[in-house]
């Protein structure tokens, strides 16, 4: 008898709920998701909200209702919308999205956020905090501080290759790997360097490309990199990242080129690869281009020398020749040491100019070597009362780098060229 | 009550080990960052050395008395009346148990899955679930944990493997976290955290005899020590101390955050069936204990008739605190961190008792 | 739902391989170890232990309140004796096969030897007139037979050198006298004697030893049973040529009296398991067994269960597999299938090629089968809980591609998946019936054209297609027909829970039937064990070991003999080493 009612019971509470609806249930196409988000400065102490996401006119919807339409068309470039609103709050401005977009935006599928270098500079702190405490963003999203306005940024954001948009976002995001000239940073990263007593966040940095080459002023030469929007180029997409923006907690204080990129990511033991054009040391006209990537990880010693803090870092790289543009045989071992040492100098310099300016002039410690610090403290107050954010600018920080040229790409030994006569083409 | 059935040592193993380990997915993981910081991953085997010890006199306990579950003991070394006070305080605490778990689950898992579905008709179905087990008994609640064990194991070391990529153990600097006498402190009040063993003390006569107990008992803790303990270096070496103490659930937020590729992410919905089973299971546990001992006390001896009181009476509980913060900072810091005073106490004033006493059992018995 | 007091015991039983603990348990006798224990230390085959067994199933059986088959029957039947006058035992016949009006009853009335007066009756049809004209009336009607009838009366005469059929059974009721006609036999009254003498002359029509038709396979063999249950019977002991195997009838439904085949070997099967079966079957009273699914029902532990519990398997290999693991064969006449005792969830996913093919290749086969499993009872679940409440999981791209779809559909996932779920049922029933060869390829046409048609005229989303076609592929790999169904209900219930709670839901629904699961027992024997309750570690579960170290039979069986072949049972290898080591060793 107890086995009935209890069986009447559960059979009650099961249908009842399930006559009351599915509270949380969703169906895909009744929302839209947003890959982009954009902040910037809006007017009033506003704050202007961009959001990009993928219609939903793609091959099932649009074939069957258009019939031939032809596919030749440039329907790639738009099966994307941009919005934007300005309201007090981030999340806000999501909802009020909604008094016009006909499906509920979600962030479930937000690629990167992107503040504008204006409204980073302020103080993005709640943002992010926030970002973190709503379930529907994803923490291994990317964070990007743009030149100029982000609203720009995202419009200018189409994906030319392919009709799909976060494939081209996330892969452009990956190219980090074969360039180094922007570094890979999630979204969970800066939220814990934002709150973490060792080291500062960072965030991509990125820009808007007019594509103008006349009034471009870009000087390539040494290892002065780019920032993102002046590099020379003409192309479809507008926007482009290099180098990164360093962060006070919630504050941008300054920026990385894309070169000094490359040194921090060296020196992160992030380095996976990237070409190098180092000037040869006889001909000052001609090149030597590298392929450098990471050997081994970085060793970091950190300790006190008469009651100074002291870090010790040896950066572990090799290089592989891809093109020696002298005629010079470098592939013999005596040159081959002597041109190891003409690039570690030249790297270690690099190396050495990007810590400088990490204490000297952004007085941050971007590369964590908090971390390696807090060893030689017992407790975290102690710890924390050292205080190692504010003391990182009087830190000495001994940089050594470990280069091995390893390869020679496809030739193992060049062919010395017979001399011509002078309007011989080389 | 219907008889125990009876178990094998695996089943009893996973039994313990399952809703001892279940802790890992919620709350427990911030609140002992917060409070022990870089240190956390070794306070908890301090917690789980302390409980081998309390283990051990609940063991010397039971030696005494062959052939005797916990709650018969009681009764016969502490007397009737007081003996079956005892065991009702501890199935009131059962229900507490049940339903704050339960709670505890259902507030993460509308901050996370279901925001919009209401709290009791969540409270209601997990219920409907537990009763559901619960009306098979003790033994199909120990195969159960037998089935589940491996695979949520398996989970829990896929989300850590996962994220292997993440580990920067520099993270754990400085070493000490807040100083040993903190760390130390914790770990001891702490080890109520690992009291589950206790709950199969009640029924160790499903068990062939108190040695299977001991083994069972020690290796469940041990692991639940182990996984504890990497679960936190894990996750301290990943978020480090101030970040990793701000999270509800850092398993489960590092399962949000894995990055495998662009096509593997965002996976922790497949985690969440091992996280749903092992707190159902959990909370069963507690549920069905509780029921157990009521029936032990007043000498019931089916106990279908009160499936659903004493559902009710957890629902009871768990519908009861106000908020998540109520929930987390009344309920389960009183689970985690003093309900030692109920648990081992209670067992080793007993055995004291009986040393005073001299109360023996029954070899015969046996 | 009180539980049967046998089946308490039997928890016990698997765990405790003491046989004092067990003999500790009241009634746990019936199915304890220590019976099947003292069977092989006495070494006399089971034999005290079957004994013990009997006297326990007694106790069982008037525990749930039979007070035996037998007897029951005799309650309704009465049984006559034979009459001396063969009149009176003309009409009592003619009267139980209402003679004139029934025209199957062939009476043939004879007059022989010295004119005694005698009759046969047989059924025609059911019996092989050759045989009765040539053994029995050819001979009964020789004269020069009767010329001396050696001191005997004419009875035992008749019965001992006149019929010439094979077999030959004398009756001294009406009762046993018209059973064995109705199995086809004829049988001879003679006046004077109150006995019948039964004749075997069945001889009618079945249909040959075919090809399996559910559980076909590449290699191995391809005989499957066919509706006799004598050629049934002799398949397996074809394949198991033991003098140990024993078969056992029992003859079970009022109306059909239908022949039921108990089959097991007898010094590997657990006697009380064996007791168990008989007990159970003996304690049937009902008017009609059409076939071995109905006496599932009638036998299993747990009918309300939705998994089930009994293997019914129609190739005899597979039977034989099984009976030497210790398991007991329940053969029906008229059904080409074997049911078997006890199983667990493993062996419903195991089938007979697992053993012909390699271990690598058996050890492919069950994961895939495993994979089947998973995908038969839970990827539509899934998928409507991923769409609907774990969006965030899906790559972005797919949930592009997939929002993209379903923009035109106007129903919500649910509606679509329970659609398209409905009409692959309905493809499937009507599959079955649509007459002959064209059936297959409806089936196969209607399900592409339909789905076809149904995305092209925007009523499920192309995604749908492939998760319910993968869906079916999935149940049609599942080896047990039975398992199978049970997934397909399942799955209902998988999708029903996802549509309303997600994940949450699928995993609240999931730990119920997994309790279900680990409730049910077969035969005593919990249905998942090897799993839960953890026994011995098995080498044919998932993993398929080399045959070679199958060394031990499974023991939730609990057979007499639990080794399966000796620590080395490749010897050559052993000759082998020699070898090497004779002509690898530097003295010769």
């Amino acid at each position: 008898m107890p086995e009935k009612i209890l069986a009447l019971v559960l059979m009650s509470v099961i249908s009842a709920s399930l006559l009351a609806g599915c509270f949380d249930a969703r169906e895909i196409d009744d929302e839209v998701y947003a890959i982009s988000v954009g902040v910037d400065k809006g007017s009033e102490g506003r704050l202007r909200l961009t959001i990009q996401y993928p219609t939903y006119t793609g091959p099932g919807g649009a074939d069957s209702a258009g019939g031939a339409s032809g596919n030749e068309n440039k329907k790639a470039q738009s099966n994307s919308l941009v919005h934007t609103i300005e309201a007090p709050t981030m999340l806000e401005a999501i909802d009020m999205l909604n008094t016009s977009i006909s499906r509920r935006v979600s962030l479930m599928h937000a690629k990167w956020v992107i503040f504008s270098e204006e409204y980073a500079r302020e103080d993005i702190a709640g943002h992010i905090a926030g970002l973190e405490r709503y379930n529907e963003t994803r923490p291994s999203m990317s964070i990007v501080v743009v030149r100029g306005s982000a609203e720009e940024f995202i419009e200018a954001n189409e994906s030319s290759i392919g009709g799909s948009l976060s494939k081209s976002i996330e892969l452009l995001l990956t190219q980090s790997k074969f360039t180094s000239l922007f570094p890979m940073v999630e979204f969970m990263d800066f939220h814990t360097a934002m709150i973490s007593s060792y080291k500062c966040p960072i965030a991509l940095y990125g820009g808007i490309n007019d594509f103008d080459f006349e009034n471009n002023t870009t000087k390539l030469d040494g290892r002065k990199g780019i920032i993102p929007g002046e590099t020379p180029r003409s192309s479809v997409s507008k926007r482009e990242l290099s180098g990164m923006a360093v962060f006070h907690t919630g504050r941008m204080i300054g920026y990385l080129d894309a070169y000094e990129t490359a040194a921090y990511l060296m020196i992160k033991g992030k380095y996976r690869s990237g070409m190098m054009s180092v000037p040869d040391k006889s001909f000052s006209d001609k090149n030597i281009i590298f392929d450098v990537h990471k050997s081994r990880p970085t060793k970091i010693k950190a300790y006190f020398k008469d009651g100074k803090p002291v870090i010790d870092v040896t950066v572990g790289l090799e290089a592989e020749i891809y093109a020696i543009q002298s005629d010079v045989k470098y592939e013999k071992l005596e040159l081959t040491y002597e041109l190891e040492d003409q690039i570690k100098s030249f790297l270690l310099d690099s190396i050495k100019h990007t810590i400088k300016k990490s204490q000297k002039e952004l007085e941050a410690d971007i590369f964590g070597f908090g971390e390696n610090m807090a060893g030689n403290f017992f407790t975290i107050e102690e710890w924390e009362a050292f205080n190692w954010l504010s003391q990182y600018p009087d830190v000495i920080i001994n940089p050594s780098l470990n280069l091995k040229i390893r390869r020679t790409g496809t030739i193992f030994q060049s062919y010395e060229k017979i001399d011509r006569k002078e309007g011989d083409k080389d | 009550m219907n008889s125990e059935g009876k178990i094998g040592v695996f089943e009893a193993i996973s039994f313990v080990s399952v809703i001892t380990v279940n802790k890992i997915f919620f709350t427990s993981v911030g609140s002992i960052i917060s409070q022990t910081g870089t240190a956390a991953w070794y306070t908890t085997l301090i917690s789980c050395v302390v409980t081998v010890v309390v283990f051990m006199l609940v063991y010397m306990l039971l030696k005494r008395f062959p052939g005797k579950d916990l709650a018969a003991i009681f009764e016969i070394v502490a007397g009737r009346f007081i003996g079956k006070l005892l065991i009702l305080a501890i199935s009131a605490y059962c229900v507490f148990n049940a339903g704050s778990t339960l709670r505890e689950f259902v507030e993460m898992i509308k901050v996370y899955n279901l925001p919009y579905t209401p709290t009791s008709l969540i409270i209601s179905l997990f219920l409907v679930a537990s009763l559901i087990i619960s009306r098979y008994g003790f033994q199909a609640i120990a195969r159960l944990c037998a089935i589940c064990f491996i695979p949520s194991m398996a989970g829990l070391v896929f989300i850590l493997l996962l994220s292997a990529n993440r580990f920067n153990f520099n993270l754990l600097n400085p070493i000490g976290g807040h100083g040993l006498e903190k760390t130390i402190m914790f770990g001891l009040s702490r080890s109520s955290a690992y009291n589950e063993f206790l709950l199969l003390a009640f029924t160790v006569n499903a068990l062939e005899g108190h040695r299977d107990y001991k083994k069972a008992a020690l290796t469940s803790i041990l692991i639940s020590g182990v996984v504890f303990s990497i679960s936190l270096l894990c996750y301290l070496s990943i978020y480090g101390y101030t970040s990793g103490s701000e999270s509800i659930s850092g398993v489960f937020e590092l399962s949000r955050s894995i990055y495998f590729n662009r096509y593997v992410q965002r996976l922790e919905s497949v985690f969440l069936f091992i996280w749903v089973i092992s707190s159902v299971i959990t909370t069963t546990a507690s549920y069905y204990i509780s029921m157990l001992l009521y029936c032990k006390t007043f000498r019931i001896k089916d106990h279908l008739p009160i499936l659903l009181p004493f559902a009710i009476l957890v629902y009871i509980v768990a519908i009861l605190p106000q908020s998540m913060q109520e929930v987390t900072q009344k309920n389960i810091t009183f689970l985690r961190q003093y309900s030692l005073y109920i648990m081992y106490l209670i067992p080793a004033a007993i055995l004291l008792l009986a040393f005073i006493t001299r109360k023996k059992g029954d070899i015969a018995d046996a | 739902m009180g539980k049967k007091a046998s089946s308490k015991s039997i928890f016990s039983w698997l765990i405790y391989k003491d046989p004092s603990t067990s003999a500790n348990n009241a009634d746990g006798a019936a199915y304890s170890g220590g019976g099947g224990k003292t069977g092989r230390d006495s070494g006399s085959g089971g034999k005290t232990g079957r004994d013990k067994a009997d006297s326990a199933k007694a106790n069982h059986v008037n525990k749930a309140g039979y007070s035996s088959g037998e007897t029951t029957k005799q309650s309704k039947y009465k049984k006559t004796k034979a009459y001396h006058q063969l009149g009176k035992n003309l009409s009592y016949i003619e009267n139980a096969f209402n003679h004139p009006d029934n025209k199957d009853i062939v009476i043939r009335r004879l007059c022989i030897g010295d004119g005694v007066n005698a009759f046969i009756f047989y059924l025609d049809g059911m019996s092989d007139r050759n045989t009765i004209n040539q053994s029995i009336l050819r001979p009964l009607l020789d004269k020069s037979k009767y010329n001396d009838l050696g001191g005997k009366n004419l009875f035992d005469y008749i019965y001992d050198s006149v019929i010439e059929t094979h077999q030959i059974e004398k009756a001294d009721t009406h009762e046993k006298a018209i059973n064995d006609v109705l199995t086809g036999n004829t049988a001879l009254c003679i006046d004077g004697y109150p006995n019948y003498i039964l004749c075997e002359t069945k001889g009618f029509d079945k249909r040959n030893v075919d090809k399996p038709q559910v559980e076909g396979v590449v290699k191995g063999p391809q005989e499957a049973y066919n509706e006799n249950l004598r050629t049934n019977i002799t398949l397996v002991r074809r394949i198991l040529k033991n003098k140990e195997l024993t078969t056992e009838f029992f003859k079970l439904g009022e109306r059909n009296n239908e022949q039921i085949a108990v089959l097991y070997l007898k010094d590997l099967a657990n006697p009380s398991l064996v007791a168990e079966v008989k007990r159970r079957i003996r304690g049937l009273v009902t008017d009609l067994i059409m076939s071995d699914g109905v006496l599932e029902h009638f036998i299993e532990d747990n009918p309300n269960s939705i998994f089930p519990t009994i293997i019914s398997t129609e190739r005899p290999d597979r039977t034989v597999a099984h009976l030497t693991d210790g398991k007991v064969a329940i053969l029906a006449d008229g059904s080409p299938f074997a049911l078997i005792v006890p199983v667990t969830v493993f062996d419903f996913l195991n089938t007979p090629e697992d053993t012909t093919l390699r271990w690598q290749f058996g050890t492919f086969l069950r994961f895939v089968r495993l994979f089947a499993v998973f995908v038969a009872s839970l990827l539509p679940g899934l998928y409507v809980a991923l769409t609907t409440f774990h969006r965030e999981m899906i790559p972005t791209d797919l949930l592009i591609a997939i929002a993209q779809a379903k923009e035109n559909v106007p129903f919500p996932t649910l509606a679509e998946v329970i659609l398209m779920e409905l009409s692959f049922e309905l493809i499937r029933e009507a599959g079955i019936r649509i007459p002959g060869i064209i059936g297959n390829t409806i089936g196969i046409i209607g399900a592409l054209i339909l789905g076809q048609a149904a995305v092209q005229a925007d009523l499920v989303s192309p995604v749908l297609i492939i998760i319910v076609a993968f869906t079916g592929l999935g149940n049609f790999a599942i080896p047990d027909f039975n398992l199978a169904f049970s997934m397909r209900i399942m799955r209902m219930i998988y999708i029903f829970s996802g549509a309303f709670l997600g994940f949450f839901g699928i995993s609240l629904a999931l730990i119920i039937m997994l309790t279900f699961g680990v409730s049910q027992e077969s035969f005593g024997v919990p249905l998942f064990s090897q799993l839960a309750p953890t026994t011995r570690k098995s080498s044919d579960l998932l993993v398929r070991l080399p045959i070679w170290k199958q060394e031990l039979r499974p023991d939730y069986a609990d057979p007499l003999d639990e080794r399966r072949q000796p620590e080395i049972s490749r010897k050559w290898i052993l000759s082998n080493r020699y070898r090497s080591n004779k002509t690898g060793g530097n003295q010769k």
